[in-house]
């Protein structure tokens, strides 16, 4: 097991590295100027420029701004915003648990109600409820998810006035402090009173619209796992010998259905964030997602250098910590490279 | 983190005894995150806004207008050949206590002003390169150039020193960048170690004292008590910071927010109708124009470029860009400054006209590019929409126009180089001079060449006689002469198509009062009252 | 290689009453079916536009802006599904519109496939140290969130239909390879691979002619479903105005132009997010039934 885990922590090393190079070199090929962006209307006068560029060491060759920059980050330091001027990590950490928290209940969504349904369907195989489901399921996984959330944000919020369009909480009638920055946390235990109802108002939307296609890929990934292992011999002997359709469901297929839903939902991750990025766009969401993009649309170089290798990290992480569960729970996939 | 968590225990005790007595809260729907809270080293107006309520300037625009008054220069006296300025202090005015930890031990005086301004123009001073080290506006109004010293005669009275006279120099010292900070506070950060922390954790003399700010998501301050003008009406001030124009609308009706920045312009109909919020409008002080660059013909005949103008339908741009929320440009100063030439005559929407002139100065089947801005501006709700329909206005009358856009900086830059054939851009003023829109955006240097901000690449040089001199004079009669002249040579030649002055809306909660729109468009709220 | 190469092999190797089988089951299933024709139906309109409307796409009617559709109160029928804010019919830039739409996701997938297969297949044969790197390479952009890393490629090469279909190819390319690899992996352990080595066939030909084709299956499921993905993910960068440029009929750029209407006028915003979401449904649904249909372990017995 040790052996295992070593030879994959060092199979993320040149992927890290690799991430590094081309993520640094990429940014240095994009047009515009971090300087000159910021500059609205009224431009730049070149000799500032030049002296700006020159503090700023954008004026060094290449290869040195890229050792210089892999130095930093192998010291923990990823650099500072030139929009801000704070430094990355800070911007990462307040911003982060704004997208873990909207990503958790998403991702938390999927699979209370993916799971189930995935299932139920199986065991009802070609009947109606399976029928609508898949049907739903398939749409849900068709959706364009920033029209979606545009739509629901018409319908709940602008018509019906139920939800709330953006941000986290009502900031002004509900201020605490907020230790974890997980707000349904924060709320529940330092918030006042109906603090913790308002940041549920306000995850409603976001969450769904997140969830949508994760809970699509579950409950379709649920269902095919589930009709496999229904046709097993082992569930066959079980139902012969008279076990409750429950106790089948329950406990044999529904648990090894679920190391294929495991891996999907791994899977899963990446399009999670990826999906975080036109939610929190659209309902103006403080995460990681959200300044990642206006990061791109202001050319903060180091911003989006050390938020795309933050993210990366996160998402080998977990990849990792999935791996290893699933090596645990079946050893014979740890030796399938 | 540290710094955060002191803080906001701070304000937590600060609620607690503000929250017995009533506290009234004003919020502000606001559109983005500030880049940090020293207006020097920021450019946009976002920024400058986040900054405001904590600071003063030695002079002040009156609220609602581009007119002077005075601000912690209690007095301004200018000498006869106005190379000298003289700022007589006001006394006893109090720097914020207990932000950061920080607890001023004397008040305001000329240390602090001088402190502010060798920051930006020093590059020997320790502070001029903490957070970046770039004072754009002081460079761009030319203050390098223009401020030949500044010195203390006491501790209440600074003495300014110009190379040669300038007439909007006190307008500019009215500009965010000539805002002025503590230079105790600077000490007390230093050795600390902690200097960033001063562009972070802002502390100054203004109506509001800076109390959280969490990125993308809101900005608190409390109203001061010892503000030199007197305490604010308002005790919270809250920036909730929504980058959506629909959703801070949504906030505006449900009483998340009082006052919210940059409506859609689609949804202004709506709020007109809507009883419980006071749409405020105020003619802006800007120009959107259509660039046709002059060193590149066919667009070198001032006929073709006129024939351009004739070809726009610049009505249906107004009705549907701009949803109607402007006026129809004749000159490049908006007509809410002085020396405006309201005796211009405006180029009519004549499609068949333009075809004629065009085909007379030999313009047939021409293939050009039209730029439109990536980004939304108050001169330009959507310059995107407006390209497309300038491209099928074009399209009649036989120019072929590829819609080009570049990322914003990129945009710029190369629009600056004179990369472009024709490209949309506007202007907002800083100032209120008629100097920072026409030697700006028309001007050439002593060399002949254009100035940067000088998008056409246009030069004139009986208009470059009239803008020079009149920056020099004083008299403002005088110097609305030589602006009505040169205005009249702009719109002979046509360097651009002018297209718009927006009407700047703000939307406000009816229980708002006290509220002013600036021209200039910033936001202040230090007389703003709420009813309950 | 071409993908003709790669369909010619199959139509070899397929004899024609495995074809009549796999329609058999393809046409069993009702929701692929109705998919086979939404999306024949969307192609058709696509291909006719010019017929099925007398509108120009690009024209704009100045005195009949954001005109509401037909249903709606003050609709009309000169313009069935009303017109946008600059006053162009809807009915004609969606019908254009789903030209644009359909040639992302063709040329995506063609182009995946092709370069998906070749590394796959690479990978798989010669493994070693070429074999980690490639799949090295395939992890770094799987690290990355496809709609970050499709925005920056973006920013490097500039806003525009082709570079939308690169973009899009480049973070796609992973499901591909990793597919081909891994299928390809499987087969070359088979005992008919290592007769047709002893045999003597070239190492090209061996994976041409033997091992690709055995790998068709699960690929053509992927790009089907790749088709839809990179349709959406194609409308998501032109939400974000980063992919055809205007005044082109695009799909997500029409519905991020509509952004500021949400309230004021809806139905702008709806009809091509109503696109975009009926095409890729069908799509999905035709794959789906390929998948069920080619897929003898869930095929009905």
């Amino acid at each position: 097991m040790l052996r295992f885990l070593i030879k994959r922590l060092l199979l993320t090393i040149p992927t890290f590295v690799a991430l590094m190079f081309v993520t640094f070199i990429m940014l240095r090929l994009v047009p515009g100027d971090p300087i000159e962006v910021r500059r609205g209307e009224r431009g730049i006068d070149p000799a500032r420029l030049e002296q700006l560029r020159h503090e700023m060491g954008l004026d060094q060759p290449v290869w040195k701004q890229f050792l210089d920059y892999a130095s930093g980050i192998l010291h923990g330091d990823f650099g500072t915003s030139i929009v801000s001027k704070t430094p990355i990590t800070h911007e990462f950490l307040t911003l982060f648990p704004a997208t873990l928290e909207l990503s958790l209940c998403a991702g938390l969504l999927a699979i209370l109600l993916g799971v189930p349904a995935g299932a139920f369907a199986a065991v009802n195989r070609g009947k109606f409820f399976d029928q609508t489901l898949m049907a739903t399921a398939l749409t849900g996984y068709s959706m364009p998810i920033f029209w979606w959330g545009l739509v629901l944000i018409l319908f709940f919020s602008n018509t019906l006035h139920l939800t709330p369009v953006s941000g986290r909480v009502d900031l002004v009638k509900f201020y605490y402090p907020q230790h974890t920055g997980l707000l349904l946390i924060d709320s529940l235990i330092w918030g006042p009173k109906g603090a913790f109802l308002d940041v549920v108002r306000h995850l409603i939307l976001p969450t769904i619209v997140l969830a949508t296609l994760p809970l699509a890929v579950v409950a379709r990934m649920t269902r095919s796992s589930m009709l496999e292992v229904l046709e097993e011999d082992y569930v066959r002997t079980a139902k012969a010998k008279g076990l409750s359709p429950f106790r089948i469901i329950g406990l044999h297929a529904l648990r090894n259905a679920f190391i294929p839903v495991i891996t999907a939902i791994a899977l899963q991750i990446g399009s999670l964030l990826a999906g975080a990025v036109q939610t929190e766009t659209i309902f103006s969401w403080p995460g990681v997602g959200h300044w990642l993009i206006s990061s791109i649309s202001r050319r903060d170089y180091p911003a989006l250098q050390g938020g795309i290798m933050l993210i990366a990290i996160v998402v080998i992480s977990v990849n990792l910590l999935l791996e290893l569960t699933l090596g645990i729970i079946n050893p014979r996939l740890r030796h399938d490279q | 983190m540290k710094t955060y968590r002191l803080i906001s225990t701070a304000f937590l005790l600060g609620t607690v005894l503000v929250g017995a007595a009533q506290a009234k809260t004003l919020v502000y729907c606001s559109e983005g995150s500030p880049e940090n809270f020293t207006p020097a080293i920021n450019t946009t107006g976002t920024s400058f806004d986040a900054a405001r309520p904590v600071y003063d300037k030695l002079v002040e625009f009156t609220p609602g207008t581009t007119q002077t008054q005075p601000g912690l220069a209690e007095k301004t006296d200018v000498s006869a050949d106005g190379l000298t300025l003289t700022f007589h202090l006001r006394k006893g005015v109090k720097f914020h206590s207990g932000v950061n930890g920080f607890t001023p031990t004397r008040d305001f005086n000329a240390d602090d002003v001088l402190w502010s301004f060798a920051r930006q123009s020093d590059d020997k001073n320790p502070w001029h390169k903490v957070s970046g080290g770039s004072f754009d506006y002081f460079s761009d109004m030319g203050m390098p150039d223009l401020i030949d010293s500044i010195s203390k005669t006491d501790d209440n009275t600074v003495v300014m020193k110009l190379k040669q006279p300038n007439a909007p120099i006190l307008a500019n010292l009215a500009m965010d960048f000539a805002t002025i900070q503590s230079a105790e506070y600077a000490d007390f950060l230093m050795k600390k170690g902690t200097p960033e922390q001063f562009d972070q954790l802002p502390v100054g003399t203004g109506p509001f004292s800076f109390v959280d700010y969490q990125k993308d998501a809101v900005i608190r301050y409390k109203a001061n008590p010892d503000y030199f003008g007197g305490k604010p009406k308002v005790d919270d001030l809250v920036y909730a910071i929504t980058p959506d124009a629909s959703a801070r609308y949504a906030k505006l009706k449900a009483g998340e927010c009082q006052v919210m920045i940059a409506p859609n312009p689609a949804d202004i109909p709506a709020m007109m109708k809507d009883d419980t919020i006071n749409l405020i409008q105020q003619a802006g002080l800007n120009i959107g124009y259509l660039s046709m660059n002059a060193q590149k013909p066919p667009f070198d005949k001032p006929e073709v470029r006129k024939a351009i103008a004739m070809a726009i339908d610049r009505g249906a741009i107004l009705k549907e860009v701009y949803q109607g929320a402007g006026q129809q440009a004749k000159n490049p100063i908006p007509p809410t400054m002085w020396s405006y030439d309201k005796d211009a005559v405006d180029i009519p929407y004549d499609p068949v006209a333009a075809k004629a002139a065009l085909e007379k100065a030999g313009v047939k089947d021409l293939q050009t590019d039209l730029w439109w801005m990536p980004v939304q501006r108050p001169y330009n709700p959507n310059a995107k929409r407006m390209a497309e329909m300038m491209q099928a206005d074009l399209e009649k009358v036989g120019i072929h126009a590829k819609l080009v856009s570049y990322e914003w900086g990129e945009y710029r830059k190369r629009a600056q180089a004179g990369e472009d054939q024709m490209a949309l851009l506007g202007w907002t003023g800083d100032n209120g001079d008629p100097d920072n829109f026409l030697a700006v955006l028309l001007g050439c240097g002593k060399d002949g060449k254009p100035n940067g901000n000088n998008i056409p690449k246009w030069c004139d040089a009986k208009f470059q006689d009239d803008v020079n001199k009149a920056v020099t004079l004083v008299d403002q009669g005088e110097r609305t002469k030589l602006y009505v002249d040169a205005q009249k040579i702009v719109d002979a030649q046509v360097p651009w198509v002018n297209i718009a002055h927006s009407t700047v809306f703000e939307p406000v909660s009816k229980k708002v009062t006290g509220y002013k729109v600036s021209p200039l468009g910033s936001h202040e709220f230090e007389n703003v009252d709420v009813t309950e | 290689m071409t993908s003709e190469t790669v369909t010619g092999e199959v139509v070899q190797l397929a004899p024609p009453t495995r074809f009549a089988a796999f329609w058999r089951a393809f046409s069993e299933n009702r929701g692929a079916v109705v998919g086979l024709i939404v999306v024949c139906l969307i192609v058709l309109s696509g291909v006719f536009a010019p017929l099925l409307t007398s509108y120009n796409p690009l024209e704009q009617y100045r005195d009949a802006v954001k005109l509401p559709p037909i249903w709606a109160e003050g609709g009309s029928w000169s313009h069935v599904l009303g017109t946008d804010p600059l006053g162009r019919d809807m009915w004609a830039r969606l019908i254009f519109g789903s030209r644009l739409s359909i040639f992302i996701g063709l040329s995506v997938m063609l182009v995946s496939t092709v370069i998906g297969v070749a590394l796959g297949l690479i990978a798989a044969r010669v493994g070693g140290l070429l074999d980690t790197i490639i799949l090295r390479l395939m992890d770094l952009i799987m690290s990355i969130p496809d709609l970050v890393f499709a925005i920056m490629i973006i920013a490097v090469i500039g806003p525009n239909l082709v570079n939308t279909i690169v973009a899009i190819t480049f973070v796609f390319l992973p499901r591909y390879v990793l597919l081909v690899r891994s299928a390809a992996r499987v087969e070359l352990t088979k005992d008919y691979v290592t007769a047709a080595k002893v045999s003597g066939l070239r190492p090209l030909r061996l994976m041409l002619t033997t091992v690709l084709p055995n790998c068709v299956a699960p690929l053509m499921v992927q790009a089907a479903l790749g088709v839809s993905d990179a349709i959406l993910e194609a409308a998501g960068l032109g939400f974000l105005g980063l992919g055809a440029q205007p005044p082109a009929p695009e799909w997500g750029s029409m519905l991020a132009d509509a952004r500021d209407l949400i309230t004021s006028a809806p139905w702008v915003m709806a009809m091509p997010g109503l696109a975009i979401l009926i095409t890729v449904l069908a799509i999905n649904l035709m794959g789906d039934g390929l998948r069920d249909a080619l897929d003898p372990r869930l095929r009905r017995s």
